[in-house]
């Protein structure tokens, strides 16, 4: 059978897996913290028709004749780059600006990374994320604590009966990684470390190139619906074109097929 | 078969639509070697009628010349510049001219075109399959742990305005013999024909599209097509042929005799 066959259908699944890729980050363009993802891709290998060297009389072949076989996805690396800070005059919510995730604990007691700031209270008065993870170190709120405020340095302050002034009661430490890219996404917003990703290392936020929080602000998505529009169109196109090559292939087989009928 | 393994190679095209730095391949075809061909005028030894005498050598005239078919003369990388995209990311380099990036992996150093950098954990700038960036001198690059990293269009590298390092980019100076090697990466297969390049320029946040164009490639294809068609009908009219000639053969009606 044709190679062509192949090759384009290699195209089309590439090209699917494109559109899947764009359909998640269109989804989660108002997902707080999401990261676009964007799909890379690779050529695959190449089939030698003739090799370079060949003797061909007394002198040989300079250059080779190679036909590649298709595509392969390369990557869906996630882009780590600053979506928009929505102010939402809530105090507990917390957008990090520049580099860095919080830490949140997850009920089996494994440790998971995030970028969605936007804490609530317990019943405890510990800050939770949505899904009730405890942020991690845990800070707790004392029961009475009014007018909550996040410095941009991680510092909660708040006001306790019986003090005039606003008293420290936490303080929230950013992690970074060497490789934001090789983290794990295991949905409801959350990252997991990996050895592509290195070991995360604890910091104050502003401190040692970690990023800056601004309470009462969530980060919005980083997700351009724009460019992914426009890549929906392109990956649509491309979809179809590998479909021509498919459908080519199989008339130039028909074709073939049909000398022998038509003798 | 020319004609197949054209398509073939544009269906390659078309795949690659979409990958970073991809160069079309394009497909040049040669004539098969041509035969001469002679008319027998008179055979040795046979007589000569008009001089009653006997030829003592053969005599020919030449007819023209008899192709035997096409074959593929090469099948060269266009190294056309494709556009470039800007992702934002401070990482994916794009390259603007002809030269190429440096990487070597586990089978030795390969050129790729292909800018979408990582760092690894060991602050190592590699490719998204891991494999380490070189500079212009032939080393790895190794990231500063924290701060804005910035290139200007030399490649030069800077962490907060303090350069660390330079992307290596080269030159490729028969462009014909370096081949696909997948993945992204071509390999050299001259010998001492890679420079430093000094004409290319860099941008970074951005990413080099593919050369290979849908339309071109459409176009291509329905030309191939037809083609393939186009030399069924010779088979097919051949085939005819000799089986009229077959079944003419002993029928004492059709022969002029």
């Amino acid at each position: 059978m044709m190679r062509a066959l192949y090759t384009a259908a290699s195209g089309m699944q590439a090209q699917q897996y494109n559109i899947d890729t764009i359909s998640n980050n269109l989804a989660n363009v108002n997902t707080t913290g999401f990261r676009t993802n964007l799909a890379r891709f690779q050529d695959l290998i190449y089939q030698e028709l003739r090799a370079p060297g060949t003797p061909v009389g007394a002198s040989v072949v300079a250059v080779a004749q190679d036909v590649g076989l298709g595509v392969k996805i390369g990557s869906s690396e996630k882009q780590f780059t600053q979506g928009v800070l929505n102010q939402t005059s809530n105090p507990l919510d917390v957008a990090i600006e520049g580099d860095g995730f919080f830490q949140v604990t997850r009920p089996d007691g494994t440790i998971a990374y995030t970028r969605d700031g936007s804490f609530k209270r317990d019943a405890n008065g510990s800050l939770v994320t949505a899904d009730g993870f405890f942020l991690s170190p845990q800070i707790t709120l004392p029961a009475a604590a009014t007018q909550v405020s996040v410095g941009q340095d991680g510092t909660v302050t708040a006001l306790v009966p019986g003090s005039v002034l606003p008293v420290q009661v936490g303080k929230i430490t950013l992690v970074r990684f060497t490789n934001n890219a090789g983290l794990a996404p295991q949905g409801q917003n959350l990252f997991t470390e990996t050895a592509a990703s290195g070991a995360p290392t604890v910091s104050t936020p502003g401190i040692n190139g970690a990023g800056t929080l601004q309470g009462g602000y969530l980060e919005q998505s980083n997700v351009s619906v724009v460019t992914e529009i426009v890549n929906l169109i392109v990956a649509q196109r491309a979809f179809e074109a590998n479909s021509k090559a498919v459908t080519t292939s199989d008339q130039v087989l028909a074709t073939a097929v049909q000398m022998k009928a038509g003798a | 078969m020319v004609a197949e393994n054209n398509i073939d190679m544009i269906a390659n095209n078309l795949a690659n639509v979409s990958t970073i730095g991809f160069k079309r391949q394009m497909m040049q075809i040669e004539s098969q070697p041509l035969s001469d061909v002679y008319r027998w005028q008179s055979d040795p030894g046979s007589a000569v009628a008009t001089q009653g005498t006997l030829s003592s050598t053969a005599s020919q005239a030449y007819v023209g010349q008899l192709g035997s078919g096409a074959e593929i003369y090469d099948t060269p990388t266009n190294f056309e510049q494709g556009t470039i995209e800007v992702t934002g990311n401070d990482l994916d380099f794009a390259l603007y001219g002809k030269g190429f990036f440096a990487v070597r992996n586990a089978q030795g150093i390969r050129y790729t075109r292909d800018g979408s950098f990582v760092r690894n954990p060991a602050n190592i700038l590699t490719t998204i399959d891991g494999d380490a960036v070189l500079d212009q001198a032939g080393n790895l690059i190794v990231l500063p742990p924290q701060g804005k990293i910035t290139s200007n269009t030399a490649g030069q590298l800077n962490v907060d305005g303090v350069p660390f390092a330079k992307l290596g980019v080269f030159d490729v100076t028969n462009p014909r013999v370096v081949r696909s090697n997948g993945s992204n990466l071509l390999l050299d297969s001259g010998t001492g024909n890679v420079t430093p390049d000094l004409t290319t320029s860099l941008v970074q946040g951005a990413q080099e599209k593919s050369n290979a164009d849908v339309v071109r490639s459409i176009v291509e294809l329905i030309i191939a097509q037809r083609w393939f068609d186009a030399n069924t009908k010779v088979i097919q009219t051949e085939d005819t042929a000799t089986g009229l000639a077959i079944s003419a053969v002993g029928n004492t009606t059709s022969g002029t005799g």
